[in-house]
């Protein structure tokens, strides 16, 4: 029988994880960790803003991160010890815009890694957030983050000088899924306090008679151990280092999804309401994926593919779900880099089969639009540029520029700007520019519900 | 170093900025608009199942006007399942498996109706209905129970698909012509089916429900439709159905068990179906063919046995008639019978058979509001009279089944048709048969003797009776017997209800001049509206009681009429009355003597006399061939002689005020009426078949007249007789005198006082000649005042 279907299982993993992670931390050697703190300010730009009625949000940041995390060569040998990567923002006027961000949270010793670790496991997975290995940590959603799976992880690899291949495995029991937007229900409705949520649909009209009626939301509390305890497995196999001459990595995974399935049921109450029922879930999905990439001086060329078959998720038949179906990707690129600056374009086709909707209600729910979609897109190009400039050992401009559009034309465009100047060794200033559009017709749009969060970020940080 | 690294750093990102930006207004602003950003946080929902609802009622009434295919029928079936799923799936009352009757309310109202709203007095009509589909309470409805409708449906489809293409029969609505017997008996047979089926699957039977329940829903219904043609087509019939539920099955049927309500389901049923064959068989049928009486007969047969096994008879053994009369009130005012007579004429002529005839009360003082109620006494003597009716009626369709319509038998094969036919079977099938063999007996050799008259009743296959000597064939028609059947039946009837004496036989009561005043009186207004009688005439019921007893073939002139005299006027009536005048009315159109002008009494055209008096002696070999003795001698007619026929023939038969150069319906009526009693007169006395009567054969027709002309005959003619027996030793008596006075009127043509009788008696004496058709007709018009009183 699984662990996880068992007590004793359950037993096992917290055990495993206080004696593993939370005891090493508490008594880990924190030397060299860097504290920060930010102060940054938000504005929502576009003339038709309109999701709150405050255009202009001030948080206050803090975060930690330790010196054994950031690029590193895999064949490197770690030192022992904690890592982490944790950055944590509260909003004042909006306390439902706060969020912590636990990136990385892990022990290292030797071979084995054991928390919360990012692993680059599909580049076409990291470069377009698509979170099909790691979970995403997504306050703005248009603009996500990894965030590294949390189990246990062995790197292999011969003891040898020259060492071109390595073998990463990953195994756990435990399943984090996507960290999305904070927002408040309260009686059935979304309070639209967080623009970055993307609120269900608040009202429903009947073709029939053209009644309109409020939605009455109401979340199921999942059982803990369904949504967390879940068992997992990836593989992966590489060889050679990224951009160093030839590359290629292959991972293989089971494992839970990082999205969680969403299930609805519903029904048209006497007080001209209808009241939707949510239930999230997780269903598994089994991953393969494969990068190939060869660099030579400032250029580098290559490309990524990745197969997705997830399983039905498993709900009583009451509830309305999709069942996604399998799909695939492929994503080649080419770049140019130096040391300072690095210009990449990419793209990716996904070929998403046809979902499923089940359960007694499955159409209506279908036209009613709220199935989430499995891929936030289906095709898109991406283009980026970053750039650096130290004139001083700590004193310097780092920007970064990126494009991602859709395949199709005025689907969606999503322009970033970011530009950091680091003052000296601990302050810097920092500004972000989002601009968005989003063809709202477009129902695979998965941007078309920020295309007015239109923004400008400045901030200003404090490193300790 | 620093400066030159910033103003690269500067450039880069100016040029990036511009490229970057160059379009932040199209970024910025939103491509939607106020009102797309309005409608984005609403999503339009279409339950599965209820769109097709839209198309279901246009199918659902192409279907009950036999338009819809069977496709259609299966779609609208499989959304109103749907639809009902649907409607379980998406809602959801307070409690979680219960409906309130509110609840569905708005539910229907909110979700489902765009147009119309249901009210809470709909909604408890609709709850009603589902008692009666699925049972429960009329407050709430179970998702088991809307399970159940679903059951229903699906059967309702099944019999709907059975019953495809037969809505317009059951629902009155084909024309006549286009459903045969075969088809009406397929649709009756799948009606009973879907009966049974839909009956079988619903909680109909053992329910509290009531037609007073249906009408409410259809008067909800139709408050909920508003202006619906389809639905004022059904809301009419309402009344009348009403009407003749409780007529027949009570007010408040108080109906315990289950049988009891199936039973009377399958009563309501079969009535139903009557109406329906009523409407598509007996209906305007053509019955100068032997299969329409067969059909007939079965038909009569089975409605009274409906009318007797009525749950109301069943159990108060009586129609009452105040709900009669409701009925037929509900009849006039659909105008189904197409007629001008006044329901309330109607109601009092019914009420009077049911006195007269089948209660035999011959008291004046006994009124028509007396009569409560059609009992099982009344059906039982109808039912009789019917039987009666209905054994000779059998035995005509058995003379002509093999034969066709226009050929009619022969009158010696008739008679010993008569003799042979087995109509002790017949008696045998008679639900009376037992109690009443006897007067069936009775009254099958009264019809044998009927036949075996001389002179025997002989109608033409124009619907007129021969009357004249020597009869021009020796054959009679079906449609003759018909009417011989149909006014025997009429004469019994009358008999039963006016005639008196001892006899067991109503054939051989006595129909006395009084008898037959009454009957007049009785149902005068009937005559009167349906034109029959005219309101000018004076005392047409004496009248015709003396020309039943003077001008009849067996009129023998005594107090009383008996059945056959009765009969044979009937006959006559027909012939002449109905049949001859309306053909008269018809040429006296077509030759356009038509004034235009309309009577008012009777509704009839009025002719210019002249135009009408050519075309008559133009069309006297066609019109009177059934008088052809009175024919050829019209023929022969020099143009005085027929100025002077017509001139006295419309003294007898003019209105008491004629307008000059006129000549009315009632006038025409009555003139044909004269001919015949002239041609009956001279085909029983013209022994010689000479066209004119001699003394001896006037002599042989005086006592006919004798009691007539004694009561006009004055004391001072009494006294008269010794000075007349001088002239005439031969006078030995009164009656002598009165016979004397009748051939005088007959030669003389006037009525004669005492010194014309002593002068005719010397012209008898020097021997007379022959008097012809004209100084008939003089006589009669001589007579015409003293035959009214």
């Amino acid at each position: 029988m699984p662990l996880r279907h068992t007590r004793n299982g359950i037993r096992l993993i917290l055990t495993i994880l206080s004696t593993v992670c939370v005891y090493p931390s508490i008594f880990a050697d924190w030397t060299g960790t860097k504290g920060q703190l930010s102060l940054r300010s938000d504005a929502f730009i576009s003339p038709d803003y309109a999701a709150t009625e405050v255009r202009q949000y001030n948080f206050i940041s803090a975060g930690m991160t330790t010196p054994g995390l950031g690029p590193r060569n895999r064949f490197e040998s770690i030192e022992p010890g904690m890592q982490a990567s944790i950055l944590g923002q509260f909003s004042p006027q909006n306390p439902v815009m706060s969020s912590l961000n636990v990136e990385q949270l892990y022990y290292q010793e030797g071979f084995l890694s054991i928390g919360r670790k990012k692993e680059e496991w599909s580049l076409v997975d990291e470069h377009f957030n698509l979170g099909l290995y790691s979970p995403q940590y997504k306050w703005n959603p248009v603009t996500p983050n990894s965030q590294g799976l949390t189990g246990i992880y062995f790197r292999i690899h011969p003891d040898e000088k020259d060492t071109k291949w390595g073998l990463l495995l990953f195994a756990s029991l435990l399943s984090i899924p996507d960290q999305g937007a904070g927002y408040s229900l309260r009686n059935g409705e979304f309070e639209s306090k967080n623009p970055w949520f993307s609120e269900p649909p608040s009202q429903v009209r009947f073709a029939s008679t053209g009644a309109q009626d409020q939605f009455r939301y109401q979340i199921e509390t999942p059982q803990t151990n369904k949504i967390l305890f879940n068992q997992g497995y990836v593989a992966e196999l590489y060889y050679g280092e990224m951009g160093e001459g030839f590359f290629f990595q292959s991972a293989y995974a089971y494992k839970a999804s990082n999205q969680l399935a969403m299930a609805f049921d519903g029904h048209i109450g006497t007080e001209d309401n209808v009241n939707v029922q949510v239930n999230p879930g997780v269903f598994f999905h089994t991953l393969m994926s494969t990068d190939l990439q060869y660099s030579k001086g400032p250029i580098e060329f290559g490309g990524g593919a990745f197969v997705e078959k997830p399983n039905a998720p498993d709900f009583e038949s009451k509830w309305n779900l999709i069942e996604y179906g399998p799909s695939s990707g492929i994503s080649p690129f080419v770049a140019l880099r130096t040391s300072n600056f690095k210009l990449q374009a990419r793209t990716l086709w996904i070929n998403e089969q046809e979902s499923k909707i089940s359960g007694p209600k499955a159409a209506e729910f279908e036209k009613a639009g709220i199935f989430p979609r499995r891929y936030p897109f289906r095709s898109a190009h991406s283009l980026s540029l970053k750039w650096k400039s130290f004139w001083r050992r700590y004193e310097g401009i780092m920007a970064e520029l990126r494009l991602l559009n859709s395949t199709k034309s005025d689907e969606f465009s999503v322009y970033t700007a970011g530009l950091k100047y680091q003052m000296d060794e601990r302050w810097s200033l920092k500004g972000d520019a989002l601009l968005l559009r989003a063809d709202p017709a477009i129902k695979t749009n998965s941007f078309a519900a920020y295309e007015d969060n239109d923004s400008l970020q400045v901030g200003v940080s404090y490193v300790f | 170093m620093f400066f030159n690294q910033l103003r690269v750093t500067a450039l880069v990102l100016s040029a990036v900025s511009v490229v970057v930006f160059s379009g932040c207004d199209r970024l910025l602003r939103s491509s939607q608009s106020e009102s797309e950003k309005k409608n984005a946080g609403i999503v339009e929902l279409s339950p599965q199942g209820l769109e097709c609802l839209k198309e279901a009622p246009k199918i659902i009434q192409s279907y009950f006007n036999d338009q819809a295919s069977e496709e259609q029928i299966h779609q609208v079936s499989a959304c109103l399942g749907e639809s009902l799923s649907t409607f379980v799936k998406f809602t959801q009352g307070k409690e979680a498996n219960t409906y309130t009757d509110q609840e569905l309310r708005h539910f229907f109202n909110r979700y489902l109706l765009k147009e119309n709203q249901i009210s809470p007095e709909f909604m408890i009509e609709l709850m009603k209905i589902k008692t009666v589909i699925v049972g429960g309470a009329k407050a709430t409805m179970t998702r088991a129970e809307l399970d159940r409708i679903q059951s229903f449906i699906k059967i309702l489809s099944a019999q709907l698909i059975q019953t495809r293409g037969l809505w317009k029969v059951y629902l009155f609505k084909a024309p006549t012509g286009t459903v045969n017997g075969k088809d009406l008996a397929i649709a009756l047979e799948k009606g009973r089916g879907f009966i049974r089926q839909v009956i079988g699957a619903s909680r109909l039977a053992g329910s509290l429900y009531e037609l007073s329940d249906l009408k409410s829903f259809i008067s909800e219904l139709s408050g909920f439709l508003g202006q619906s043609p389809e639905l004022a087509e059904v809301t009419k019939w309402i009344p009348l159905v009403e009407s003749l539920k409780v007529l027949f099955m009570g007010k408040h049927s108080p109906l315990n068990t289950e049988r009891e309500w199936l039973d009377s389901l399958d009563w309501a049923a079969r009535a139903y179906f009557l109406a329906i064959e009523y409407r598509y068989q007996i209906h305007r049928k053509d019955f100068s063919m032997v299969p329409s009486w067969n059909q007939l007969l079965d038909f009569v047969d089975r409605t009274l046995d409906v009318v007797e096994e009525a749950p109301v008879f069943q159990r108060d053994g009586k129609l009452q008639t105040v709900l009669i009369d409701r009925a037929l009130d509900e009849f006039w005012k659909l105008d189904l019978f197409k007629t001008l007579v006044l329901p309330e004429t109607v109601k009092k002529s019914y009420r009077m058979v049911i006195l007269r005839v089948l209660e035999r009360n011959p008291s004046r003082q006994a009124v028509a509001i007396e009569v409560h109620g059609l009992d099982r006494r009344h059906l039982s003597v109808l039912r009789i009279e019917y039987n009666i009716w209905k054994m000779t009626q059998t035995w005509i369709n058995e003379q002509f089944q093999d034969g066709t319509i226009g050929a009619p038998v022969a009158y010696t094969k008739l008679l010993s048709a008569a003799v042979k036919f087995n109509h002790q079977s017949e008696i045998k099938k008679m639900k009376e048969a037992k109690e009443q063999s006897d007067l069936f007996e009775v009254a099958w050799k009264d019809w044998q003797r009927l036949l075996k008259q001389d002179p025997a009743l002989r109608w033409t296959l124009y619907s007129t009776l021969e009357i004249g000597k020597p009869l021009k064939s020796d054959e009679v028609s079906f449609v003759g017997l018909n009417y011989m059947n149909a006014l025997r039946s009429l004469t019994r009837l009358v008999q039963r209800g006016y005639g008196e004496g001892q006899s067991r036989q109503v054939w051989n009561l006595h129909l006395k001049e009084k008898g037959l005043v009454s009957f007049e009186e009785d149902f005068r207004e009937l005559g009167q509206a349906i034109g029959f009688l005219d309101p000018r005439s004076h005392n047409p019921g004496g009248r015709t009681f003396k020309e039943a007893s003077f001008f009849t073939f067996h009129g023998n002139g005594n107090e009383y009429l008996s059945g056959l005299e009765l009969f044979e006027e009937l006959n006559l009536m027909i012939s002449g009355g109905q049949t001859l005048t309306s053909w008269l009315i018809a040429d006296g159109e077509h030759y356009k003597c038509a004034t235009g002008e309309i009577d008012k009494v009777l509704s009839k055209p009025v002719f210019y006399e002249n135009c009408f008096k050519d075309m008559l002696r133009k069309q006297n070999e066609f019109r009177l061939q059934s008088m052809p003795m009175l024919s050829r001698e019209i023929k022969d007619f020099s143009s005085a002689t027929w100025e002077e026929f017509y001139a006295q023939l419309m003294v007898v038969a003019g209105l008491e005020k004629r307008r000059a150069g006129i000549v009315e319906f009632a006038e025409i009526r009555t003139a044909v009426m004269v001919l015949q009693y002239v041609e009956v007169l001279m085909q029983v006395y013209d022994t010689n078949s000479n066209g004119r009567l001699s003394l001896d054969e006037m002599k042989i027709a005086a006592p006919r007249f004798r009691r007539f002309i004694s009561g006009l005959a004055d004391k001072e003619i009494a006294k008269s007789l010794p000075r007349l027996q001088k002239f005439l030793p031969g006078l030995r008596n009164f009656d002598d005198i009165v016979d004397h006075i009748f051939l005088c009127m007959m030669y003389e043509g006037r009525r004669p006082g005492v010194n014309d009788l002593i002068t005719f008696a010397g012209k008898r004496a020097l021997g007379l000649g022959e008097i012809g058709r004209t100084d008939l007709v003089r006589v009669l018009s001589v007579l015409k005042k003293d035959a009214v009183k």
